[in-house]
């Protein structure tokens, strides 16, 4: 039984592809076989993240125009041998494919695969609306800023009225130290609003940035990222996982971090 | 013969128009087959219930509820008396937590539909669920919402708003210009309220520190607001606020 998954948040920058990314990575390493499917047409950049870019030879849109078979198009990573991608178009525009081809593609993909996530692209136009064509479930990035929390409540709308029932949170970026201080939206402050399952909450962390840089999602690693995009993962497979604490790990965090110097 | 019984449906939810002077044996058979008929069409939902044409003992009610709850998959929420006053009306509706089929329908159309007030409705309009950011519910009369009312929400009415959440959008009441018009919300965090033509925004500072919502939530009570002096003036609802309401739109 596979599971089509949309990643989405209306906002740009909070995290889409990098959620996207290291939640493919992770339940590969948890051996699934999983597709990631880039769907930003004109501003690509999952390959970039999974490191890699220069294997692309075809992309979603010669997939979808018929110009190459699917299977031709989708890149085996290099480290997990059953996590694919399949990145889109640089040239052309969100209407460069339709919901409906992008639907036909993600219950094709649905024949070989566990999972396939789709990396949506921000707003909530064309890109959107192709990328949520398919899917069975979402997952809501969000930050906590009081714009980032507002799109991504109307994209929950939005997932309602296209009656995908099943939505899930995830808060990214969270400053623990900024929260204590009363200047940050908590998880739970964020929650309330949305009013939505919570399925994980990512510090913002310098080794998120590092890891993107060179290519290489640090999921399933020791870092409290790391840790907290692994739980992510096996949360999705229907594994009941409690939250991290964000305060206390990060003590932990901090003392290997101190051993290792 | 079958006419003797009818089935209607009003926004409170059902009305059984029975026969005068029909036998109340061979009436309960009518019924039996008219809700047996039926059922598929009526579906699931939680109605009140109300009947006319014909003065029923309580038993007869009993009886009959007991004929509906057995034929169909109807959770009959409360009987309604047609002789009662409007007041005890609106208190029965609010505990009926689920609208019927076809209100739902109304409703999803009036959402996203800032210009849609053609619809013809009367009584309370009820819509489920979170309004979130970028949907409105637009209606001709007083609405109740069961759920929150997001920032970037609006709800907006010719009647009064009643919310069963919290109110962190908008809500625009009597929009036509009925100043009597009011707001209530179990929590009262709005970004802006409008009554007939006058507006009242969010506090500055309040609004600026969105933060602690849940802390917020913690110590508020049911609030009302209401226009009075070319002025919106919220208030917890009490039982002055309420005796006023009552005499205002008598």
């Amino acid at each position: 039984m596979s599971e089509v998954i949309v990643v989405t948040s209306g906002k740009g920058g909070v995290g889409k592809t990098t959620t996207t990314a290291n939640i493919g990575t992770g339940l590969a390493m948890l051996g699934k076989k999983v597709a990631l499917i880039d769907t930003d047409i004109g501003l690509r950049n999952l390959d970039v993240v999974m490191g890699l870019e220069n294997r692309i030879v075809y992309n979603l849109v010669d997939v979808v125009k018929g110009n190459c078979r699917t299977e031709q198009a989708l890149i085996k990573h290099k480290k997990y041998p059953n996590l694919f991608l399949l990145p889109c178009a640089q040239a052309g525009d969100k209407d460069s494919v339709s919901p409906e081809e992008m639907k036909k593609l993600t219950d094709e993909l649905r024949e070989s695969f566990d999972y396939i996530i789709l990396d949506c692209p921000a707003g909530i136009e064309q890109g959107f609306k192709n990328a949520i064509a398919g899917a069975d479930r979402a997952l809501v990035v969000t930050m906590p800023e009081i714009s980032a929390v507002r799109d991504a409540d109307r994209i929950i709308g939005l997932l309602e009225a296209n009656d995908k029932k099943r939505a899930d949170l995830i808060v990214n970026r969270i400053r623990m130290d900024m929260v204590n201080r009363g200047d940050m939206l908590s998880v739970d402050d964020v929650v309330e609003i949305l009013a939505i399952d919570l399925i994980g909450a990512i510090p913002d962390d310098e080794d998120i940035v590092i890891s993107t840089n060179k290519g290489d999602p640090l999921v399933g690693g020791e870092s409290i990222s790391g840790q907290a995009y692994m739980n992510i993962c096996k949360r999705i497979m229907g594994e009941e996982v409690p939250l991290l604490d964000l305060n206390k790990k990060k003590s932990i965090f901090g003392r290997i971090f101190s051993k290792k110097k | 013969m079958r006419n003797s019984v009818v089935i209607k449906g009003n926004k409170y939810g059902i009305i059984v128009v029975l026969d005068k002077i029909k036998d109340f044996n061979e009436l309960k058979e009518d019924i039996t087959y008219k809700f047996k008929e039926s059922k598929d069409f009526l579906g699931k939902s939680s109605f009140a219930i109300s009947f006319e044409g014909r003065d029923l003992s309580d038993d007869e009610i009993k009886e009959i509820l007991d004929i509906i709850e057995e034929n169909t998959d109807l959770k009959i929420v409360c009987v309604v008396d047609k002789e009662k006053e409007e007041l005890y009306k609106k208190i029965v509706e609010d505990s009926v937590d689920e609208e019927d089929n076809e209100e739902k329908k109304n409703e999803k159309e009036n959402i996203n539909e800032a210009d849609n007030n053609d619809s013809k409705s009367d009584g309370i309009n009820f819509y489920a669920g979170t309004l979130r950011s970028g949907q409105e519910v637009v209606n001709n009369e007083s609405v109740v919402i069961i759920g929150d009312v997001n920032p970037g929400a609006s709800v907006i009415s010719k009647g009064n708003i009643l919310i069963l959440g919290s109110l962190r959008g908008s809500a625009i009441a009597g929009i036509d210009g009925d100043t009597n018009a009011f707001v209530i919300a179990m929590e009262m965090d709005p970004i802006q309220i409008r009554i007939a033509d006058i507006i009242a925004t969010a506090n500055d500072d309040t609004f600026q520190s969105a933060m602690h919502i849940r802390e917020k939530k913690k110590n508020t009570d049911i609030k009302i607001a209401y226009a009075a002096d070319d002025n919106i003036f919220v208030e917890p609802l009490d039982k002055a606020a309420l005796d006023n309401i009552f005499n205002n739109n008598k």
